[in-house]
């Protein structure tokens, strides 16, 4: 750092942290990354079967409350 | 307050090694955070405290900051540098919170009318500077423009090059310099007021 401004204002003091809060800060961070590391580390699960299931349970239902509307009007 | 400057709280970290802590990172180790957040966090609360001029802010946007780092680890770009990456998370906060103070700030503008005292406080540092030197640096610095504060922070205290500051404040490097250029010029000139003011005062006192 050639210019002495610059310079001047490296050479303030830095702060000093609550080493309390500073460690409180450091288990809270080392609980979430264990917190992701457990999630990413479980087996996939079979929410991708789900869809499926959901999509035809609604297309019977809505069939049949067609079929019901058709009946009340007479047309079937 | 600790002495001496940057050079003494901070762990140079060469590009290898801080690829490997982010990759380190992304699998959610711990001992790699360990390693980051021991090189960083005084850096960190260092510029928060300086912007924000108040302990108890800088250190709740410090815990933030690092909550989000291992909130995301796991999304870093293998290139990410992390430093960068953590001023511009802990700048942004301090945006978000100056934001929210305004609205604070405006709904209570009525009331605070009727305060019959100054509200304005001295800076952290400055209380506990060791010298007057030390004391017009501080008091001229915080006297500055936020605009202006930030890249002298950056650049002057924290240390980073101008590249990675001017990814911090989501400028291009040229601008960044000519941004670092005003500042440096609004600094001088605030220190050179501060020696006249003193220079006059003494003028007074003595016979």
């Amino acid at each position: 750092m050639n210019d002495p401004l610059l310079h001047l204002l490296d050479g303030l003091p830095s702060a000093r942290l609550d080493p309390d809060r500073a460690n409180r800060i450091r288990t809270r961070c080392h609980a979430a990354l264990v917190q992701h590391r457990n999630l990413a580390s479980r087996p996939a699960r079979t929410v991708g079967r789900w869809p499926p299931i959901a999509v035809g349970l609604g297309g019977l239902y809505l069939t049949e409350v067609l079929r019901q509307v058709l009946a009340l009007y007479g047309i079937v | 307050m600790s002495r001496g400057g940057v050079s003494c709280v901070t762990t140079p970290m060469d590009p290898e090694t801080e690829l490997a802590l982010v990759e380190r990172l992304r699998v959610g180790d711990e001992a790699a955070f360990d390693t980051v957040y021991d090189a960083l966090n005084i850096r960190l609360f260092t510029f928060l405290l300086r912007l924000t001029r108040r302990h108890d802010v800088a250190e709740d946007l410090l815990e933030e900051t690092w909550l989000r780092l291992v909130k995301h680890a796991h999304r870093l770009q293998p290139d990410t540098r992390l430093g960068a990456w953590l001023f511009t998370v802990a700048r942004n906060l301090h945006v978000s919170y100056i934001r929210s103070r305004l609205i604070e700030d405006s709904a209570a503008a009525g009331l605070m009318t009727l305060w019959p005292f100054s509200v304005e406080r001295s800076s952290p540092f400055e209380a506990t500077a060791a010298n007057e030197l030390e004391r017009r640096i501080e008091r001229a610095l915080a006297a500055l423009p936020p605009a202006s504060r930030e890249v002298l922070l950056l650049v002057g205290v924290a240390g980073l090059d101008h590249s990675d500051a001017a990814d911090v404040c989501g400028i291009t490097p040229v601008a960044l310099r000519q941004r670092l250029r005003r500042a440096r010029t609004m600094l001088a000139r605030a220190l050179e007021a501060e020696t006249r003011a003193v220079k006059s005062l003494l003028g007074e006192v003595t016979p």
